[in-house]
């Protein structure tokens, strides 16, 4: 049985993952409070990130 | 031992006739009367043709009028200097204030009650002096509900030179409890459509040289200010809008700046390559 800490870090590891394949994908990322990253669709969210890439 | 040998002449009988010739001379000099000077130069008492006078008037009060003269030109012409520097200043003044300029025939600057005064310039600063939000108050209103709505942690600053920046924290809870303290600053033109925007967004704390310096590697999408400061670069020209209707705001330079940030931790927990996060036409 895998304990508590190592249970989150593999949930952090996910989440990051998909964040990384929303990122590289275009697709919409929002944020909450103080800027904590969030689910699009969670209550937390307050808004997105505008379409628009940095580069150049 | 060495002897000096004198000629013979009748100094000694000359010297009477030109003792007398010279207290003849100091008399006149001291009663300020005519004295004559003839055509070789020599001085004397008797006029002869051709001989010219000396004109009457006391040598000190010659020199005087002279220097008073001299030195009265010269404060003239250091009062008219001053008299310059002082109008150019008040001048310099009026318009960096906004205040009203009068102008005579010309097109020359005068007082406002100046009797040349024509033409008054109304109230009302250049436009390429002045602030953007100077320019355009209901556009800071703007920015201001926005930033208040969604960055309520934010706080506007007014900078030495006028600008005007928003500085805060951002935690995007992703590597750790790492927190990103920034400063956005809205360039004097803002806003302009160009790569970053008119908003420059600096990482203040870590400060960017010294994640380079740890990391060994400098992100490619930073630009450089006329201070030779790096700044993220939040995105790419084509993105900003600086139209009477629609504006590219602090706020939506911000979230840019959050997406950067989170692609920049994403790299550092191993989660992103630098090659994705470099790539020249961003995310």
């Amino acid at each position: 049985m895998k304990c508590s800490k190592t249970a989150d870090e593999d949930e952090n590891k996910k989440k990051r993952a998909e964040l990384t394949r929303r990122l590289l994908n275009g697709e919409t990322i929002a944020f909450g409070e103080g800027g904590k990253i969030v689910d699009v669709d969670s209550e937390e969210a307050i808004a997105t990130i505008p379409y628009g890439k940095f580069g150049d | 031992m060495n002897e000096i040998k004198l000629p013979k002449c009748c100094m000694a009988a000359d010297d009477d006739i030109f003792k007398q010739k010279r207290e003849e001379l100091r008399k006149r000099l001291l009663n300020s009367e005519p004295i004559s000077i003839g055509q070789n130069g020599e001085i004397g008492t008797n006029t002869k043709n051709g001989d010219k006078l000396i004109p009457g008037g006391k040598l000190a009060d010659a020199l005087d009028d002279a220097l008073r003269s001299q030195r009265e030109a010269a404060q003239n012409s250091n009062t008219g200097e001053d008299e310059f520097t002082r109008r150019r200043q008040q001048l310099a003044d009026a318009l960096r204030n906004a205040q009203p300029v009068t102008l005579g025939k010309g097109g020359k600057v005068v007082s406002a009650n100046d009797k040349e005064a024509s033409f008054t310039v109304p109230q009302g600063k250049l436009a390429a002096l002045m602030q953007w939000y100077e320019r355009d108050p209901t556009l800071l209103d703007a920015e201001k509900a926005a930033m208040n709505r969604d960055f309520p942690q934010f706080s506007l600053i007014k900078l030495n030179d006028g600008r005007l920046a928003w500085v805060g924290d951002v935690k995007l809870n992703v590597m750790g409890n790492n927190s990103w303290r920034l400063m956005a600053v809205y360039q004097p033109n803002h806003p302009v459509q160009q790569m970053g925007s008119s908003v420059y967004v600096y990482l203040v704390e870590p400060s960017i040289e010294a994640l380079i310096e740890q990391l060994g590697w400098r992100p490619h999408h930073l630009l450089r200010d006329s201070n030779n400061r790096d700044y993220l670069c939040t995105t790419e020209a084509s993105y900003v809008k600086a139209t009477s209707t629609q504006v590219t705001s602090a706020n939506t330079v911000l979230r840019w700046a959050i997406k950067w940030l989170l692609c920049f931790e994403l790299v550092l927990t191993g989660d992103m390559t630098k090659e994705e996060f470099d790539q020249p036409h961003g995310i």
